[in-house]
C-alpha cells in the first residue's frame, strides 16, 4: 500500500511548526508535571524509607511515667522484640537570645553506643563519648536556624536550675524529619521549638530521674505479630503507668510526612490531568481545523483511490508526532526537573539520606498518556476526515457551518419584545456556529474559574480558620505546662505575675480513645467548666458548660469523625490511671485536632492527679505576653511556656508558602483562560475572514468589528462564570474537606469580594486575550479577504 | 447631524457629482511577489459618471478585480491618483477609507458574502445600521429592499435556506442599503445559473436606471457587455477600449 500520502505529515507539521510546537508544548508541560513529581515524591519516599531503616525507626512507643531501665530489658525479652531502648524524653525552656525562650525537648541517648531504635545521623561534629554527660546534639534544623556550631553552648532550665550544655554536632532523627512538636502543633518553626539529644544518664540525673526512663521504643521482628507485642509491652509496663502508645504511623512526624506525600501525589495527578485535557481540546481544535484547511486534499486523496482507513491512519500519525515528541521531552524534563525537585525538598525538610533511583513507572505511563492524549483528540477529526465523499469534498467549502431554517425558537420567544442588538445577536449566533469548539471555550473558561475559586478559597479559608482558631477558640494569650501537677497555691502566684489578666488551669494528659475497633491518640484537656480561654462551637445552641458538667467528653470534629461517634454515643478513654467510659457530649468545630476536653471535676472522677499540670493565661496586652513568659520560665515546676501569637506567626510563615503555591495556581489559571479565548477567537476570526473582511468592506469600522468580537469573547465568559463558580465552590468545599484530618479540621470559606475578583479577572483575561484576534481583523487585506473561500 | 440632514447630503453630493463621480488619473497597481514585479495595472485614466452601468472585460489577469478594489477603496495605487468629488481618496487615511466605503460604496460579491449566522433582514439591516440611526428607519429601509429584490416573503431566512440567486438578489438589497452612490458588482453572476444571472443583470439594471445610481459591473463573460451604457475592455493592466453604447440591450435579451 502506498504510504507517500503520510510524508506529507511531516511536511505539515513543519509548515504549521508553531501550531504543533505548541500543543506538543502543553502536552509536554504536563507530562513534565507529571513525571518530575512522581519521580520526586517516589524518590522522596523512599529517601523517608532509607532514613528509617537506617536509623531503626521504632514500630511503636509507650511513654510511661517512671519506669526503672530493668523494665526496658525485660521489653527486650518478649517475643517478636527485635530491639528496644528507654530513654527520658523531657520538655524544658530555653533561652535563645535576650528575651527570647523556645520549647526545648530534651531526648536522651546513650554515650557509649548508638541506639539500637531511633538512632540519629550526625550531619556534622561528632556523636557523644563514653561517660559524656553536659553535652548535647541539636537537631540540625534548629543549629542552622540559629547558627549553632560544635563548641557552642546552650543553656535549659530544669529542675537543678539553668544548665550550661555543649554543641559536639548536629543530627538527623527519623522522628523528626517534620519537626511536629506534637498532633496538635505540627509544624513548629525552630524559633519556638527545637529537639536535643543529651547524654540519657545527664538527663537522668538533671531531672531526678536516675535508673528511669518515661519512654520505652520498640522495633519487631515481624510487623504481623506488632498490635500482639504492644499488647505484651503495655502489659509489662502497666505498673509504671502508661500514658500512651504511639504506633509508627501515629508518630506525629511520620504522619505529617505521609500526609505531606499524600497531597503531593493528588497534586502530581490533578494538574497534570488538567493541563491534558486542555492539551487534548486544543489538539481537537487544531486537527478538526487542519482536516477543515485540506478537505480539498482529502478529496484527491479519496478521489486517487486512498481508502478511509489510510485517511484515519494519516491524520492518526499527526498524533503519533505530536504525542510522542511532547511525551519524550516531558519525560525527559520531568526526570530532569524530579533531581532538582529532590533536592529541594530534601534540603527544606533536612533528609539526611537522599534516593536517586530510576522509575520505570512514570516513563512508561507519561510516554502512554502523551500518546493517548494526542490520539483521542485526533480520533473525531480523523474520523471525520475518512467519511468526506471525494467530489463534495473536493468542490469549494461553503462559508463555514452556517445557521439554519429561520430565527431560532428559543430566540424568538426571548425577542418577542424589542428584539436585542444585531451586535448581540451576531455574538449569540456565533457561538453556535461551532457548538463542540463553543463548548470547550466555555467549558475550559469555566475550569478556570473553578481553579480560581479553588485557589483562591484556600486563602480566604485559611484566613477565615486561622481568625476561628486564634481568636474564637484559643482565647488565651499564654500557655504554660509544668512538669508535675501543681495546686491552688501556684496558680494564685501565676494569677498574680504582673501582666497577667486571668489565668485558668488545665491539666493535659496523652489519652488513647476507643469506639468500637476504632481508635485514636489523642490529647486530653481538663477545663474548668466554666472557661473562658477556649471558646467551643458545639452547634445547635448547646454551651460549653452544659457539655462539660454533666461529665461527658467534647471531642474535636477530626477525632469524633476518625472514631465515626456523635454526640450521645459513647468511647473508652485509656489513660494513665486506667480506662473508662465517657459519654460524647459535644463536637466541636475547631481547626486543631486530636483533642478531647473534659471539666476538671471529669478528670478527678477518671482517677487522674489532683490539680492541674498547665495553665492558660490571659494578659493586660500583648506586649506583656514575653515578659509573662519570661516570668513563668522563672517559676519552679515550669516545663514549657508559649505565646500564641508565635504559633500563629509559624502557620502564617507557612502559610506564606502556601500562598505562593496558591498564586502559581492562579496565575496559572489566567494564563489558561487566555490562551483558551486567545486560541478560539484567533481560530474564530480566521475562519471567519471573509465574513470579517465583508463587513469592513460594507463600512463597519475597526471599534465596530473590535466591539463584536468583544461581545463574542465576552458571552464566552458570561456563560462561563456562572457554572464555574458554582462548580468551584463545590470543588472547593470538597477539596478542603478532604484535607482535613485527625491533625487539624479545614472548612470552606469565601468572600464575596473574592467571587468579584475572580469575575473579574476571567473578564479581564478575556478580554486581553481578545486583542491579537482584534488587531488581525482590522488590519487583513480586504481586497484578498472577501474572495477567500474556505 | 441628523438622519434626515444626512441622506439629503448624501444626495445633494450625488446631484453636485452627477457629471462625474470618480475619476481616475494615470492610475497603476504594481504587487511584489516574491522577487517578481506584476503590474496588474499600467497607467490607466478612466471617468466614471452617475447613472452610468459600466461593464469592465477583461481577460483572467487584466487588471479588472484591481481596478474594483481601487474604486472602493480596498487597495492604495502604487501611483495616480484617484478622485471622488474633488476628493483624492489615495491620500485618505484608513479610517476616511473606511467612511467613504460606508457613505459611497456598495459591493456586490460573486460568492454573495452574506453574513452567515444574520438572516436575508438581519443581513440588510446591518448595512443599514452602519448609516441610519433609527431602528424603525433601518427595519423599514430593510423591508423596501427586500421587496424591492422581490425577497420580502424570504426576508426571516438565513442564506444557508436560500438558493444562490436569492442570496445575490440579498446581497444587492445590502449593498444598497446605505444608498450608496455606486454599486461595484465584481462577477455578480459568476456563480450563479444562467436565468438566476438574468435576474440579478436585470435588477442591476433597474437600479441604475431608476434610481440613478453608477453600477461598474466587472466580468469576463463578454454576452454581458450589451448590457452596459459604456464598456471598458481591459487587456495586461491596460485599458483596450472604452466605448459607449447607445443602446443597450435589456437583461432578458442577453444570451450566454
Amino acid at each position: 500500500m502506498n504510504r507517500k500520502i503520510h510524508l506529507l505529515v511531516l511536511r505539515d507539521i513543519m509548515a504549521r511548526r508553531f501550531q504543533f510546537g505548541a500543543l506538543a508544548i502543553i502536552i509536554a508541560l504536563g507530562i513534565t508535571i507529571f513525571a518530575s513529581m512522581t519521580v520526586a515524591f517516589l524518590n522522596i519516599g523512599r529517601s523517608y524509607d532509607r532514613t528509617y531503616e537506617a536509623t531503626h525507626f521504632a514500630d511503636f512507643s509507650v511513654k510511661v511515667k517512671e519506669a526503672p531501665e530493668s523494665a526496658v530489658d525485660e521489653v527486650r525479652q518478649l517475643t517478636n522484640v527485635k530491639a528496644a531502648e528507654g530513654r527520658v524524653v523531657m520538655d524544658t525552656g530555653l533561652p535563645v537570645d535576650e528575651d527570647r525562650l523556645v520549647q526545648a525537648r530534651l531526648i536522651g541517648l546513650p554515650t557509649d553506643r548508638h541506639p539500637a531504635v531511633n538512632d540519629v545521623i550526625v550531619e556534622s561534629g561528632r556523636y557523644f563519648q563514653p561517660d559524656e554527660s553536659n553535652k548535647v546534639l541539636p537537631l540540625e534544623k534548629f543549629a542552622d536556624f540559629y547558627d549553632y556550631e560544635s563548641g557552642d553552648t546552650l543553656q535549659v532550665f530544669t529542675p537543678r536550675g539553668l544548665q550550661t550544655l555543649t554543641i559536639v554536632g548536629t543530627v538527623a532523627s527519623p522522628e523528626y524529619l517534620l519537626m511536629a512538636e506534637s498532633k496538635q502543633d505540627l509544624l513548629p518553626s525552630p524559633r519556638r521549638f527545637g529537639v536535643f539529644f543529651v547524654p540519657n544518664g545527664y538527663l537522668q540525673e538533671l531531672f531526678g530521674m536516675e535508673g528511669q526512663v518515661n519512654e520505652v521504643t520498640v522495633l519487631v521482628e515481624s510487623q504481623g505479630q506488632r498490635e500482639d507485642t504492644i499488647a505484651a509491652v503495655s502489659q509489662l509496663l502497666e505498673p509504671y503507668g502508661v500514658q500512651q502508645t504511639v504506633r509508627q504511623e501515629d508518630q506525629p512526624s511520620k504522619a505529617a510526612t505521609e500526609l505531606d506525600l499524600e497531597g503531593a501525589r493528588d497534586f502530581a495527578i490533578l494538574l497534570p490531568a488538567l493541563v491534558l485535557v486542555i492539551a487534548a481540546f486544543a489538539t481537537y481544535i487544531a486537527m478538526s481545523r487542519l482536516v477543515r484547511a485540506q478537505r480539498t486534499l482529502i478529496g484527491l486523496f479519496r478521489g486517487i483511490g486512498y481508502g478511509r482507513g489510510s485517511i484515519v491512519l494519516h491524520y492518526l500519525l499527526f498524533a503519533v508526532v505530536i504525542g510522542v515528541v511532547g511525551g519524550s521531552v516531558g519525560v525527559a524534563a520531568g526526570y530532569g526537573l524530579s533531581y532538582l525537585i529532590t533536592d529541594l525538598y530534601a534540603d527544606v525538610l533536612a533528609i539526611p539520606l537522599i534516593a536517586h533511583e530510576f522509575q520505570l513507572m512514570p516513563i512508561v505511563v507519561g510516554v502512554v498518556m502523551s500518546l493517548g492524549v494526542a490520539l483521542i483528540a485526533a480520533a473525531v477529526p480523523a474520523w471525520t476526515a475518512s467519511r468526506m465523499l471525494p467530489a463534495p469534498a473536493m468542490r469549494p467549502s461553503p462559508e463555514v457551518p452556517l445557521a439554519k431554517g429561520s430565527v431560532p425558537f428559543v430566540e424568538r420567544v426571548f425577542g418577542l419584545g424589542r428584539r436585542p442588538p444585531l451586535l448581540v445577536r451576531l455574538s449569540v449566533r456565533n457561538i453556535w456556529r461551532s457548538p463542540i469548539r463553543s463548548l470547550y471555550t466555555v467549558g475550559a473558561i469555566a475550569l478556570a474559574a473553578v481553579l480560581l475559586v479553588v485557589g483562591l478559597s484556600s486563602f480566604d479559608s485559611m484566613d477565615f480558620i486561622m481568625d476561628f482558631q486564634f481568636e474564637k477558640t484559643d482565647r488565651w494569650d499564654v500557655a504554660a505546662t509544668f512538669w508535675n501537677p501543681q495546686d491552688d497555691q501556684t496558680l494564685a502566684e501565676i494569677d498574680g505575675l504582673e501582666g497577667v489578666r486571668r489565668a485558668e488551669p488545665i491539666y493535659l494528659t496523652p489519652a488513647e480513645l476507643l469506639a468500637g475497633s476504632k481508635r485514636t491518640n489523642l490529647e486530653l484537656v481538663a477545663v474548668p467548666e466554666d472557661t473562658r480561654l477556649h471558646g467551643f462551637d458545639l452547634g445547635g445552641g448547646k454551651t460549653a458548660e452544659e457539655a462539660l458538667a454533666g461529665g461527658g467528653i467534647i471531642l474535636t470534629q477530626g477525632v469524633a469523625d476518625k472514631l465515626d461517634v456523635s454526640v450521645g454515643d459513647s468511647v473508652d478513654i485509656a489513660t494513665e490511671a486506667g480506662t473508662t467510659s465517657l459519654a460524647v457530649s459535644g463536637v466541636s468545630k475547631e481547626f486543631a485536632g486530636g483533642l478531647g476536653y473534659v471539666s476538671l471535676a471529669t478528670k478527678d472522677d477518671l482517677g487522674l492527679p489532683n490539680g492541674f499540670n498547665a495553665v492558660w493565661l490571659e494578659t493586660t496586652s500583648p506586649s506583656a505576653n514575653t515578659e509573662v513568659q519570661a516570668a513563668l520560665y522563672s517559676l519552679t515546676g515550669v516545663q514549657g511556656a508559649q505565646i500564641k501569637e508565635e504559633i500563629r506567626d509559624d502557620w502564617m510563615e507557612m502559610m506564606a508558602l502556601f500562598n505562593v503555591m496558591a498564586a502559581f495556581i492562579v496565575a496559572f489559571c489566567m494564563i489558561m483562560a487566555g490562551a483558551i479565548v486567545f486560541n478560539t477567537m484567533t481560530v474564530n476570526v480566521l475562519e471567519r475572514e471573509r465574513e470579517t473582511a465583508t463587513m469592513r468592506t460594507l463600512g463597519a469600522g475597526g471599534p465596530l468589528v473590535a466591539l463584536m468580537l468583544t461581545a463574542e469573547g465576552l458571552t464566552f465568559s458570561l456563560l462561563a462564570i456562572l457554572p464555574g463558580l458554582a462548580l468551584g465552590t463545590i470543588a472547593s468545599s470538597y477539596l478542603i474537606q478532604t484535607w482535613s484530618s485527625e491533625f487539624f479540621t479545614m472548612w470552606f470559606h469565601m468572600r464575596t469580594v473574592t467571587y468579584a475578583m475572580i469575575v473579574a479577572v476571567i473578564i479581564v483575561a478575556t478580554l486581553v486575550s481578545t486583542i491579537p484576534s482584534i488587531w488581525h481583523a482590522n488590519r487583513m487585506d480586504l481586497a484578498e479577504a472577501t474572495k477567500v473561500l474556505a | 447631524m441628523t438622519d434626515k440632514t444626512r441622506a439629503a447630503q448624501k444626495r445633494g453630493t450625488v446631484e453636485s457629482a452627477a457629471s462625474l463621480l470618480l475619476d481616475l488619473r494615470s492610475v497603476s497597481r504594481v504587487y511584489e511577489i516574491g522577487r517578481v514585479q506584476v503590474r496588474a495595472l499600467d497607467g490607466v485614466s478612466l471617468a466614471f459618471r452617475g447613472g452610468e452601468l459600466v461593464v469592465v472585460l477583461g481577460p483572467s489577469g487584466s487588471g479588472k478585480t484591481t481596478l474594483l478594489n481601487l474604486l472602493g477603496g480596498l487597495d492604495r495605487p502604487t501611483a495616480g491618483a484617484i478622485r471622488y468629488g474633488g476628493t483624492d481618496i489615495v491620500a485618505l487615511s484608513d479610517g476616511d477609507l473606511g467612511r467613504f466605503r460606508r457613505d459611497h460604496i456598495g459591493f456586490v460579491f460573486q460568492f454573495f458574502n452574506l453574513i452567515p449566522t444574520l438572516t436575508a433582514r438581519e443581513n440588510v439591516e446591518f448595512a443599514a445600521e452602519l448609516v441610519f440611526r433609527d431602528s424603525r428607519q433601518v427595519e423599514d429601509r430593510a423591508l423596501e429592499l427586500l421587496t424591492l429584490v422581490g425577497l420580502e416573503e424570504r426576508a426571516d431566512n438565513f442564506p444557508s435556506g436560500l438558493s444562490g440567486g436569492e442570496q445575490q438578489r440579498v446581497a444587492i438589497a445590502r449593498a444598497m442599503a446605505k444608498d450608496p452612490d455606486i454599486l461595484l458588482c465584481d462577477e455578480p453572476t459568476g456563480n450563479l445559473d444562467f436565468r438566476t444571472g438574468q435576474q440579478i443583470l436585470a435588477l442591476l439594471q433597474k437600479l441604475t436606471g431608476e434610481q440613478g445610481k453608477t453600477c461598474v459591473l466587472v466580468t469576463h463573460n463578454t454576452a454581458i457587455a450589451g448590457l452596459g451604457t459604456r464598456v471598458v475592455r481591459l487587456r495586461d493592466g491596460r485599458v483596450q477600449s472604452d466605448e459607449a453604447n447607445a443602446s443597450p440591450l435589456a437583461a432578458s435579451e442577453i444570451e450566454w
